[in-house]
Parts: structure tokens; C-alpha cells; sequence
């Protein structure tokens, strides 16, 4: 793993043993993995990567309880800490027991429950530190910025004039041609992902699926895929208002002093 | 406050322009029109939902299974090194959409994005501080959680292969 943000955090008191203090993503965790060369990491398999990173994984000691944090969630499945080192106070690093890297080798269940979790937490993320919203963050990969070895989900805490500006995506604009590339790479492959033929991929999904059309069946660029939709009968007339205030109140709990709806409804 | 259709339901009902990567009437995913980087693909769940706490465990846990499917996906169509999923939760979280949605975004090396933050350092109180309240919320959401697990999905998505898992590692570690 490419770091290079290793600052090692020795103010903080926690009781680790194998001499890391920090348990925050951003604190250089690649543990001693990352003193094994690209080389030798290539040739290692799946289940000897996945060994040796437990072994040496900050986040795993502070599961098995060997490391002190602050647990702020936890159950059979997963664990919830504060980060240490936050990019807002109460950001909350939600991760699953089992010692995964990335996302995809997360089974389904697994991943099913941490989301379900995360957004229990943003939930009470909300409500405990009143503020108005919250980024879900995943890095899978050096590259997309993951910092330690262990999968987490990161649970920001938001307020207006925070000053953050990362979850701010930039908005490029692409040419067709390049769109169209990327687009058939990606329909072919996740077609594949869901064992979805082109020719009959509804036949095995609900009945709603039949509105979806393949833009490939008609041989068009996309600059036609306009004339799609003359399959779409329903008039999509949405009062969010309404919609909104559907799902909200009947599950609030008593003490739920944050108001959903006016966190929707600031979405227009 | 206008009676806009909503941009995302339009999409999952197969209406308006978006170029569709999948669409189970249940979950679509499209690709983003203005994308942060290449091949930036967004999630959502067909019903309408505003944000995450609002979105239904069956629909969230459906939400997830294919996200990461197409997730892992991305790695082998786009040769990503990495991928980032990410949802912006509410207007000062950045959300765009009147309608919940996650994002993922393909990574390279030097791609151009940075999620790389400074880190606050809080002291010990500051930080008890804020594991006490967030403590007083999250303590009662085990019982929660059971109670409203979701149903077992009738239709079973397709497992990821074991082979999947050597694919995304063979395309994370060609950076390295
Ligand atoms: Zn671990
Ligand atoms: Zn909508």
C-alpha cells in the first residue's frame, strides 16, 4: 500500500501492544504488510494475504479487544469506533468482525448487515450530535485512498460551513465516444456479474424490469436513447413532500429530536 | 415548492436520457452525466426515497448486494485500481439528488481525486465526550435492528465468484 501518511499519533494513549497508538484509517495502518515488497505481495495467494494482514492488523486487535477504542456499536457481526484522528468529531469507522480487505471479498449477508448498520448510525449520528447530514465513505484500494488494511465503512458527521470539501465531487463532461466505450465495457461486465443475457435479461426479474430497455438491442448511439422511453407510461409527478413524510414518521422513535423530514425537504 | 418529477425515479421507470447499466425494477444503476471521474456509476433504489435514513431495510440490503456486484465489476471493465462508494446524506453532505442514490467511483493512481483528509486530533475528553452521545443512540439500535431484519430475498443474486476476488486483487496491484 502506498501511504507516505504515517504520523503516528503518540499522544494517544491507547494500549497497543505492537506499538501503533492510532486507529484512525488516515494514521499509515498498512501495518507491517506494507514492509513486503509489490513483488512478494503478488506472488502470495488470496488466503496468505488475507492471514498475514489479521495478523497484523490494528483493527482486528482492537476487535479481539487487545487494543482500547471507543466502541460506540457493536454486535456479532460488526463493531463501530470513533476515529481518533476524525475528519469532523464523531466520525464513526463501522467495520465488519471478519477481517476483510475490500469490499468484494465481503460476502452478501456481511455487507447487507454493515449497510443496514451504517445507516442505524447515521441515524443516530444525526440525532446525537444534531447536525444535518452525513457522508458514507468506502476506499477499496490504495488508489481510492484506503488507509487501512481492515474494510470499513467511514460515517462522517456534516454540518453546514464545515469547511469539507472532499465529498464535493468535481463534474467533468465527457465526450460521447469516450462515454460509449466506457459504457459498453461496463454493461457487458456487470451483465456478466448478474449472469444477465442481453437477449431475455428480464425474464428472471420482476415484472418492472420489462419497462428497461438494452440500448445495444437497437444498434443506436446514445444520442438516440431518447426514442426509448416512448415505452414510459407513467407520468413520474413526484410531491417529495409527500413522499417523504410517507416513510418518516410512523417509525420515529420517542426521543427521536431529529426531524427527517426537514432534512429531506432541505433537497427541495 | 414545484411538483419537478423526480430526475432518479424517471430514470428507474426507463425514461429520460441516462445511459442504464442495470435496472432490476427493484434497483437501476446508470452512469453519471457530469462524472467526477470516468465511468462514475450512480445506484438507486427505484422507489423513492430522500435520504439514507429514510431508504427500507429489504430495499437497502437489495441497494448493497448491487452495489457491490458492479463495484467489483468495475475493476475488471475499466482496469480500476480501486473503487470509492459514497453517499452524500443530506445538503451539507453534498447530496444532489431530491432522491437517495450511492455513488461509485472507479479509481486510478493520479486520477485526479483525493479523499486523503486532514486529521482533527481530538483529546481524550472531546472524544469521551462524543462516545457518550452518540452511545445513548446507538446502544438501542441491536434490538432495532433485529426486529426490522430484512426478509430473506426470494430471488438469490449470484454470488460473487472466488474468481472475482483474484481479478479485483490482480487489477488493485498493478499499481503498487
Ligand atoms: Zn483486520
Ligand atoms: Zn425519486
Amino acid at each position: 500500500m502506498s501511504d507516505g501518511h504515517d504520523h503516528g499519533h503518540e499522544e494517544h494513549s491507547h494500549d497497543d501492544s505492537h506499538g501503533h497508538d492510532s486507529h484512525s484509517e488516515g494514521g499509515g495502518h498498512g501495518g507491517q504488510a506494507s514492509q513486503l515488497t509489490a513483488e512478494q505481495l503478488k506472488n502470495m495467494s488470496p488466503e496468505e494475504i488475507r492471514a498475514l494482514q489479521k495478523q497484523n492488523c490494528i483493527f482486528c486487535h482492537i476487535i479481539s479487544g487487545r487494543v482500547a477504542s471507543k466502541k460506540v456499536y457493536e454486535d456479532e457481526t460488526v463493531i463501530a469506533i470513533l476515529d481518533i484522528n476524525p475528519l469532523n468529531p464523531g466520525h464513526v469507522l463501522l467495520m465488519p468482525r471478519e477481517h476483510y480487505q475490500i469490499m468484494p471479498q465481503i460476502p452478501d449477508e456481511t455487507i447487507e448487515r454493515v449497510f443496514a448498520i451504517a445507516k442505524n448510525l447515521s441515524h443516530a449520528v444525526l440525532r446525537a450530535l444534531q447536525v444535518k447530514g452525513t457522508n458514507i465513505f468506502v476506499a477499496n484500494g490504495a488508489a481510492a485512498g484506503q488507509r487501512a488494511p481492515h474494510f470499513m465503512v467511514h460515517i462522517i458527521p456534516r454540518k453546514e460551513g464545515d469547511n469539507v470539501k472532499i465529498f464535493s465531487l468535481p463534474k467533468q463532461s465527457i465526450n460521447p465516444a469516450d462515454e460509449k466505450l466506457i459504457y459498453n465495457r461496463l454493461k457487458e461486465r456487470i451483465n456478466k456479474a448478474f449472469g444477465i443475457t442481453e437477449k431475455q435479461d428480464t425474464k428472471s426479474h420482476s415484472p418492472e424490469a420489462e419497462e428497461y430497455h438494452h440500448p445495444e438491442e437497437s444498434h443506436n448511439p446514445p444520442e438516440n436513447e431518447e426514442s426509448h422511453t416512448s415505452s414510459n407510461h407513467e407520468e413520474p409527478t413526484h410531491d417529495l413532500n409527500k413522499i417523504t413524510s410517507r416513510f418518516t414518521p410512523q417509525k420515529k422513535d420517542k426521543d427521536d429530536d431529529i426531524d427527517l423530514d426537514k432534512i429531506a425537504e432541505m433537497l427541495g | 415548492m414545484t411538483e419537478a418529477p423526480c430526475e432518479i425515479c424517471t430514470i428507474a421507470r426507463g425514461g429520460g436520457r441516462a445511459k442504464v447499466l442495470y435496472n432490476d425494477g427493484k434497483v437501476v444503476a446508470f452512469l453519471s452525466e457530469k462524472p467526477a471521474v470516468p465511468g462514475h456509476i450512480i445506484v438507486a433504489p427505484s422507489e423513492h426515497f430522500t435520504i439514507f435514513e429514510q431508504v427500507s431495510e429489504q430495499t437497502l440490503a437489495h441497494c448493497t448486494k448491487v452495489t457491490n456486484r458492479i463495484s467489483t465489476s468495475v475493476f475488471e471493465a475499466l482496469q480500476a485500481q480501486g473503487t470509492n462508494i459514497i453517499i452524500n446524506n443530506g445538503v451539507p453532505a453534498g447530496q444532489e439528488f431530491g432522491h437517495f442514490t450511492l455513488s461509485i467511483l472507479p479509481r486510478k493512481q493520479n486520477d485526479g481525486l483525493n479523499f486523503l483528509w486532514p486529521q482533527k486530533t481530538m483529546s481524550e475528553e472531546e472524544l469521551s465526550t462524543v462516545e457518550l452521545h452518540l452511545k445513548e443512540y446507538s446502544t438501542t439500535m441491536h434490538a432495532h435492528a433485529e426486529e426490522h431484519a430484512p426478509p430473506k430475498e426470494q430471488k438469490k443474486l449470484k454470488q460473487i465468484d472466488k474468481k472475482d476476488d483474484l481479478r479485483v486483487r490482480h487489477y488493485m496491484n498493478r499499481g503498487a
